[in-house]
């Protein structure tokens, strides 16, 4: 479904994605982890058409995001780190304005508008103007935006930001629905237990490179690590121990 | 295909709400409203005198108006253009409304008339309001009639389009050498030293000095000093 081949981004001599191949097919909630700067929302920004990678291809669904944009970004829901809502729309005036874009209108779109503002608890809040809402009853607009379009992917950008238990814990079941159904997700997070409890397999990523790639366990055995968390492994592959060193040094 | 107005949409709401919301409603709105009238009237009154004395003066009066006019919309053409390098930035490059549209698959055409006409509304507004007591006292004077108000707006419209569509292209070329907030950092230091330059340059000028130094009127001025009474 998501398909990378050789994606590279550079910023004059700086690489910030390195020649990453990456392929995650349909019915997959795949984890995209990396340390700050990593080159994980440079990546993600170039699924969604956002930025024009400097060498290599992405395809979704078969359909090129360079050369046939606009087929692939109507198969694409995007949640962005950073989200914006106008502020002085009403919550069902966006997801409206969404659907607009994905050329979806009339009265599936307003079946579909009570759904998802059903489900994520927002119906009492659909007409108030979204300068009233708080943070994470916007990630919440925000997220029914990138479903209000049945898209066939979803690719989320620290999906967790603002969300309450109670929020997380459905948006991972809402999740876990979509892959279930079919959908392929590929979500970008810095919470190590999310990734180990929601993704079937998971690529760590640190400065624009894919440093390992599979199931946890194939992970363990990736870094002979033995039977260690998420987050040992993340941490042994992306200079854990020199993290620790320096926690000691400053304990002392 | 999302069309131009849907994009355009929501900053259409957004304007509507603020009207609506503004804090102190109709009373904010009559006073603006207000001020601006007298500043439309004060700028009125003063290019009426000054052109029915142009008006008077045989031979190079006509000119003289001619020039003025050319004066105020080179001065315009120059402010626009800086005006729509700078807010072309904001609006294409920095506009936080840039992911969810560049996500969706928007035509890129309507993406760049959307951006675009917010870019052109926000930097052109003003100096088409201070057009208009500009172009209704020339009216007035010169004896326009009514033909002269479909004339000076459909002579006007070119001046506030062709610095968007230029600052905007001018815009796009600098972002593509410098990152965009470094380029807006630049292009305000660059509009800052451009009024102070201005001033300067009037300053050196010494429009005063000159006039007070025109032998004509030193002429005028010994006139005055023989027509003084003696005894």
């Amino acid at each position: 479904m998501i398909r990378l081949q050789g994606l590279t981004k550079r910023y004059g001599k700086f690489v910030a994605v390195n020649a990453i191949d990456l392929h995650v097919p349909r019915g997959e909630l795949f984890g995209f982890l990396g340390p700050n700067g990593a080159g994980k929302t440079t990546t993600l920004r170039m699924i969604a058409g956002i930025l024009r990678p400097s060498e290599g291809g992405i395809t979704l669904g078969g359909d090129d995001v360079i050369t046939e944009p606009m087929a692939a970004k109507a198969r694409l829901g995007y949640i962005p780190d950073r989200p914006f809502v106008y502020e002085k729309l009403s919550g069902a005036e966006f997801l409206r304005f969404v659907a607009g874009l994905y050329n979806q209108d009339g009265t599936v779109v307003e079946k579909r508008i009570d759904e998802l503002l059903e489900l994520f608890e927002l119906s009492v809040w659909k007409d108030e103007l979204v300068e009233s809402y708080s943070h994470g009853m916007r990630q919440k607009l925000i997220i029914s935006s990138a479903l209000i379009h049945r898209p066939e992917c979803i690719v989320v950008d620290e999906p967790m930001v603002g969300l309450d238990p109670r929020g997380a814990r459905l948006l991972k079941e809402i999740f876990r629905e979509f892959v279930g159904r079919g959908g392929t997700v590929l979500m970008s997070t810095h919470t190590l237990e999310v990734a180990q409890a929601m993704c079937d397999r998971i690529a760590i990523i640190q400065q624009g490179n894919i440093v390992a790639y599979g199931t946890i366990d194939e992970l363990r055995e990736q870094t002979a690590a033995g039977d260690v968390s998420l987050e040992e492994l993340f941490l042994k592959l992306t200079g854990g121990p020199a993290m620790r060193e320096l926690a000691a040094i400053l304990a002392d | 295909m999302a069309t131009l107005a849907h994009i355009l949409g929501p900053k259409w709401h957004t304007a509507l709400a603020r009207a609506r919301q503004s804090e102190g409603g109709r009373g904010k709105i009559f006073i603006v409203g207000f001020v601006g009238v007298l500043f439309w009237l004060g700028v009125f009154g003063v290019l009426y005198r000054v052109l029915s004395y142009f008006r008077g003066v045989e031979e190079i009066g006509a000119l003289l108006a001619g020039k003025l006019l050319s004066l105020a919309l080179l001065s315009f053409l120059s402010i626009l253009l800086l005006s729509n390098v700078i807010t072309a930035l904001s609006s294409f490059f920095l506009a936080k409304d840039l992911d969810l549209l560049a996500s969706a698959p928007v035509d890129w055409l309507n993406l760049y008339l959307a951006k675009l006409g917010e870019t052109f509304l926000h930097s052109s507004w003003m100096v088409a309001l201070m057009a208009v007591p500009i172009f209704t006292a020339y009216g007035v004077i010169y004896d326009g009639g009514w033909a002269f108000g479909f004339l000076a707006i459909t002579a006007f419209l070119p001046i506030l389009i062709v610095p968007g569509v230029l600052g905007t292209a001018l815009t796009l070329i600098l972002v593509n050498v410098f990152p965009a907030r470094r380029t807006r950092d630049l292009l305000s230091i660059i509009a800052i030293g451009a009024a102070g330059g201005v001033v300067l340059l009037f300053r050196i000028i010494g429009p005063a000095r000159r006039i007070s130094e025109s032998p004509r009127l030193h002429h005028r001025s010994s006139d005055s000093h023989v027509s003084v009474p003696t005894q």
